[in-house]
């Protein structure tokens, strides 16, 4: 995938590797996956996009989102 | 007191359930969360078993213990107690549905090498998923006793059983993250020449703030191979680790039966997410929250200024006239001592019913959505995310407002949204406002209010961008929120959560602002000579106000409107104040009352007529929650009366201001001026000294330009 909004909603999609490390991103992976899990697309918005991983949901801003779902 | 029991901490992310398991063990009712105005303090509580006391402690939600990762104040309490209290015993509460995710704090843990046990909480929901998750497996890898929890049958004996045992035994996790060989390498160096544990060397291989004693026996080798796998890069590398091995773990020890659905929560969120959409859902939310808070609270102010009234500042007189004490002694006990408690007990309705409404919001899981799509406001204006929720609840009050920015993460954030909040109109600026209106502008009141509101607010909007973009420059408007699932409120805790909030409030404000009021009062009761004066136009406050009268001629205010310029110094300890200052000042009235025919239970039964008298009210204000609209004033009579102030008031005010330029000016100035004494200590406490002052420089410098810029200008014109 080398776009996240070229993605569709009900799609998985999965968490690359970063090339870079910020704050946010670490957040991120702390808080939430690791690279290597797979994800599934709720919603899809201009500025944000809201994903599902088991029971957990969460509301990524656009930016976040390009840069771990595009490597 | 509390270091005698063995001390056992609750420690998880958000939302994992730990406030569940704390009322469980203890029997409380308390409860905890991650958004604006959440109290941020450790919760204590204890527990008896086997004829011995257990104390628990239940710490704000938190992620990980990484210091690389910003953290907002309630996670910094957390990371701050679990690393530097030496003898905790960990009691790690894991959301079992989202396993991945709550293991990474759980390995943190493993790495402080403490006591632990790891209770697996939501495990109905679990089963509801038919998800099977192999606990003894998982209790063999970690090394560690792992306590199953629902909602159902809660298991909490077994965990009590569990905690004396560990509390017995000290039975310490065998098995952490296995790091890659580099990692190990370094880790192993350190290891061997300090008694860092694991969690510590990793950090002291980040550079972090971790200082070793015996640096000096490192051997130049071992400092290369330090260096070498040292430094920010290695922050990814242990992350990346860590979920290597929760998912090498989840492997073996997780099977899922189910295919993925939306659930109800879900579905919601399509809707109300939805950019469109969701903005009604949100600005109807805002509508209601004012209708809540400043309607339905505000038809509860009267009450409490009438019942508070008469027990702090009445009663009071009579029982130390009764006493022959000094007329001056009276007037500070009574109308100082007495008159502030009356003042801070006007805040609790309004402040009562805004949290009710708030904790509403987050109690049904809608706060989090809130802070998302506000954000798409804010971000429009380059302001800092969640500052579009500060700034409405400062419509109400900007208590609450400076305390509600408390959980934005950037520091910077929260010092740009304290100075943006002193811009927008509190309700306790309507009083104000009303009277000029009804004394100036009769015809148009209305019109001239909307048009302050919208001052402040395109100000407070102008400061945020000023500062965002120049001295506090922030960061990106990045966001990840976890979205809660959305859930049926329970009334019990959110009342009892609202109830502790307001007093806390109240005793936290209540010894600050109590002694500043009495000494105004005594400012305003005494003459320079300190003879006890009568009529106050020759108190010492008087004085001051005719001294420095000039500062403000160039607003348009003469030197004989002294009275106006003691207002502005009175507002600056509550705005509500201001209107009495005024009345008292303008009506020449003194400080001593009739209490010849004081009745308690006559007050209290005007307290309750008021209160049934707003109820009734409330009807015609639900397309109005903010008051802004007001019929036209004619009859100055009428408005006086309600108003609550005298016809004197009116027509002193009209000879000493310069007209309708000259009392919009005053306006101006009152709408933009530093926040009361209560606003300030608050933002003290929120963002600290130098800023809270440096806050109220910049409002009140910025409502002195506009104030005599818009004079100059309009009396040119």
């Amino acid at each position: 995938m080398k776009n996240l909004f070229a993605a569709n909603i009900n799609q998985d999609l999965v968490i690359s590797a970063l090339e870079e490390s910020s704050n946010d991103n670490h957040q991120l992976m702390v808080m939430n996956f690791g690279v290597g899990a797979k994800v599934r697309i709720l919603q899809k918005y201009r500025d944000a996009v809201i994903i599902a991983k088991d029971n957990m949901r969460l509301v990524l801003s656009a930016d976040i989102a390009s840069k771990i779902f595009c490597h | 007191m509390h270091q005698k029991f063995p001390q056992i901490a609750l420690i998880g992310n958000p939302n994992a359930g730990k406030s569940t398991i704390f009322n469980l063990l203890t029997g409380k009712n308390q409860k905890t969360g991650n958004w604006s105005g959440v109290t941020i303090d450790k919760k204590y509580g204890f527990f008896k078993e086997k004829g011995k006391q257990y104390q628990i402690l239940d710490l704000p939600g938190i992620y990980s213990l990484d210091s690389a990762i910003s953290k907002s104040e309630d996670e910094k309490i957390s990371q701050k107690n679990i690393i530097e209290n030496e003898d905790q015993i960990f009691l790690n509460i894991v959301d079992s549905s989202n396993l991945e995710k709550s293991l990474f704090l759980t390995t943190e843990l493993i790495d402080l090498n403490k006591p632990m046990i790891l209770v697996l909480n939501m495990m109905d929901l679990h089963d509801k998923a038919k998800i099977f998750i192999d606990t003894n497996r998982l209790s063999e890898i970690f090394g560690i006793k792992i306590v199953k929890i629902n909602s159902k049958d809660n298991n909490i004996e077994e965990l009590k059983r569990a905690i004396v045992d560990i509390c017995q035994n000290k039975n310490l996790p065998k098995r952490g993250v296995e790091f890659n060989k580099k990692i190990n390498e370094a880790t192993d160096v350190i290891s061997k020449k300090t008694n860092l544990n694991k969690w510590q060397t990793l950090e002291y291989l980040k550079e972090s703030k971790i200082k070793l004693e015996s640096k000096s026996k490192f051997t130049a080798e071992e400092e290369k191979i330090i260096s070498q796998n040292s430094g920010d890069k290695i922050d990814f590398n242990i992350i990346n680790d860590r979920y290597k091995f929760i998912n090498t773990i989840l492997t073996s020890i997780l099977r899922k039966d189910s295919i993925f659905t939306r659930n109800i929560s879900d579905k919601i969120d399509h809707i109300i997410m939805n950019p469109f959409v969701g903005i009604f859902v949100f600005l109807a939310t805002l509508y209601s929250m004012f209708f809540f808070a400043i309607n339905l609270g505000g038809s509860f102010i009267d009450f409490f200024d009438i019942i508070a009234g008469s027990i702090f500042v009445d009663f009071t007189e009579i029982i130390f006239s009764s006493l022959n004490f000094p007329k001056s002694l009276i007037i500070i006990l009574s109308h100082g001592v007495g008159g502030a408690v009356k003042t801070l007990c006007n805040f609790i309705p309004i402040i009562f019913f805004l949290y009710l409404f708030l904790n509403l919001l987050e109690n049904t899981g809608y706060m989090t959505r809130l802070a998302f799509i506000s954000r798409r406001f804010t971000k429009l204006a380059g302001l800092p995310d969640k500052s579009f929720v500060s700034l409405a609840m400062g419509f109400g009050c900007t208590v609450p407002a400076i305390m509600s920015t408390r959980t934005m993460k950037n520091f910077k954030h929260r010092v740009i949204t304290n100075f943006m909040l002193p811009f927008v109109s509190c309700g306790a600026k309507m009083p104000v406002y009303i009277l000029f209106a009804a004394a100036f502008f009769p015809e148009n009141g209305q019109n001239i209010i909307f048009l302050l509101y919208l001052t402040g607010l395109i100000l407070a909007i102008i400061t945020g961008f000023i500062l965002n973009r120049s001295f506090v420059k922030s960061e990106s408007g990045s966001i990840i929120l976890d979205l809660p699932p959305f859930s049926m409120p329970k009334f019990g805790i959110i009342i009892k959560d609202s109830y502790i909030k307001v007093k806390n409030f109240i005793f936290s404000t209540g010894k600050n602002l109590i002694p500043i009021i009495i000494v105004l009062t005594m400012l305003n009761s005494f003459g320079t000579d300190f003879s006890f004066q009568k009529n106050n136009e020759n108190s010492i406050l008087s004085k001051v106000g005719k001294a420095t009268a000039p500062i403000f001629y160039p607003m348009g205010i003469e030197k004989d409107n002294w009275q106006a310029v003691v207002g502005i110094f009175t507002g600056m300890f509550a705005k509500e104040v201001l209107v009495g200052t005024l009345d008292n000042l303008y009506g020449n009235q003194d400080l001593e009352s009739d209490n010849s025919d004081y009745n308690f239970l006559s007050d209290f039964r005007l307290a309750f007529t008021t209160l049934n008298n707003n109820l009734i009210d409330l009807s015609n204000k639900i397309t109005d929650p903010i008051g802004i609209r007001i019929d036209n004033i004619k009859n100055l009579e009428i408005e006086s009366q309600k108003q609550e102030v005298k016809i004197s008031t009116f027509k002193s005010m009209r000879e000493k201001f310069n007209g309708k330029i000259g009392a919009f000016a005053f306006l101006l100035f009152i709408l933009l001026y530093s926040p009361c004494m209560t606003a300030l200590v608050t933002s003290k406490k929120e963002i600290g000294k130098k800023w809270a002052i440096l806050s109220a420089i910049w409002s009140t410098s910025i409502a002195y330009i506009v104030a005599v810029i818009f004079y100059q200008l309009a009396i040119l014109i």
